[in-house]
C-alpha cells in the first residue's frame, strides 16, 4: 500500500468514525415529535371562532364582513371609535373562546416545528431563500428571542406568490 | 393597554414603464403589547397597484388601512389569533393608483412580538 493509499484509508476511517459518533449522539438529543394536522390547527383561532366574533361585533353595531375564503373579517372603524371597537372585540373574542396568550407547551412547539418544516421545504423547493433549519431543541430554546422563521427572507411583495407556490404558508382553515 | 406608536415611512414608486414590482419592504416591530404603526405612500401608473401588508406576528393580529379616500375611517382586517408566529397577509386595494396611508396593528397581548412589512406591487 502506498503512502497516498494509507492517507486515504486513514481519512475514510476518520470520516466513518465522525459519522458514527454523530449518529450515536443524535440518538441522545430529543427529536421533534411528529405533529398531526389537528395539532397544527390548534395553534390558530378557527374559522368558526372568527365568524362568531364577526357576528358578535355586528350585534354590537359594527359592520363586520366575514370572508369565508380567508377566515378573516373586515370592519370600518372611525378613528375616534377605535377604543370602543377594541373593547367590543375583546368581549366578542372572549365569548368565542379565543385565548391565544401564554407560552407554548411541548405539543404546540412540536406542531409549530412540523408546520415550519413543511413551509421551509416548500419554499426551498421553489427557490426562495430559507434560513438554515435549527435542531428541535434549538428551535424551542430560541423561539421567544430569535425564532427560526422559514419565510422571513421572502420579500413582502413576493409573499402572495409564495402563498400560491406553497399553500402551506396559509394558516389552516379548519 | 399601552399604545406605543413609531412611524416608519415606506415609499414605493411605480413608473409608467416599470413592469417589475418595486417598493421597499421596511419592517416595523412590536413587542410586549405595543402597537405597530406606519405609513405607506404608493404611486401607481394607469394599471394600478396592489397595496397591502404582511406581518409575522402572533397573538391577535389585525391589519388596518386608512387613506385619502376614507378620511379618518380605518378598514380593519382581523386576521386571526395564534400562539405561534404566522405569516399574515392582507391586500387592501387592487388596481388603484392613489396615495394611501397605512397603519397596521399586530400582536395584542401579554407576550406577543411581531414585525410588519408593507408592500406595493405594480400591476
Amino acid at each position: 500500500m502506498t503512502m497516498k493509499q494509507s492517507a486515504i484509508k486513514r481519512s475514510v476511517l476518520v470520516l466513518v468514525s465522525v459519522v458514527a459518533a454523530s449518529l450515536f449522539l443524535s440518538g441522545c438529543t430529543q427529536d421533534a415529535p411528529d405533529a398531526t394536522s389537528e395539532q397544527i390547527d390548534s395553534l390558530f383561532s378557527s374559522k368558526e371562532q372568527q365568524e362568531e366574533v364577526a357576528a358578535c361585533l355586528n350585534e354590537a353595531g359594527w359592520d363586520s364582513k366575514f370572508d369565508d375564503d380567508t377566515g378573516s373579517f373586515t370592519t370600518s372603524v372611525p378613528e375616534e371609535q377605535a377604543d370602543k371597537y377594541d373593547a367590543d372585540y375583546e368581549v366578542c373574542a372572549e365569548e368565542a373562546g379565543i385565548n391565544m396568550s401564554g407560552t407554548l407547551d411541548e405539543e404546540q412547539y412540536a406542531a409549530a416545528y412540523t408546520w415550519y418544516e413543511m413551509i421551509g421545504t416548500c419554499l426551498d423547493d421553489h427557490g426562495y431563500s430559507v434560513p438554515t433549519k435549527p435542531s428541535y431543541e434549538t428551535f424551542k430554546s430560541t423561539y421567544e428571542t430569535d425564532p427560526w422563521i422559514p419565510w422571513i427572507e421572502v420579500p413582502a411583495e413576493q409573499m402572495n406568490k409564495a402563498r400560491d407556490d406553497c399553500p402551506e404558508l396559509a394558516r389552516p382553515q379548519s | 393597554m399601552t399604545n406605543i406608536k413609531s412611524k416608519v415611512a415606506a415609499v414605493c414608486a411605480a413608473a409608467m414603464l416599470v413592469l417589475a414590482a418595486v417598493g421597499t419592504a421596511q419592517t416595523a416591530t412590536a413587542a410586549d403589547n405595543k402597537w405597530i404603526t406606519g405609513s405607506i405612500s404608493c404611486y401607481g401608473n394607469a394599471n394600478g397597484l396592489n397595496i397591502g401588508t404582511e406581518s409575522t406576528a402572533k397573538g391577535r393580529v389585525a391589519h388596518a388601512i386608512g387613506g385619502e379616500n376614507t378620511g379618518a375611517v380605518f378598514l380593519r382586517a382581523e386576521l386571526g389569533s395564534t400562539v405561534t408566529y404566522v405569516p399574515w397577509g392582507w391586500t387592501f386595494w387592487r388596481a388603484k393608483a392613489m396615495n394611501y396611508y397605512v397603519f397596521a396593528e399586530g400582536s395584542l397581548g401579554k407576550i406577543e412580538n411581531g414585525s410588519l412589512r408593507r408592500f406595493c406591487t405594480v400591476l
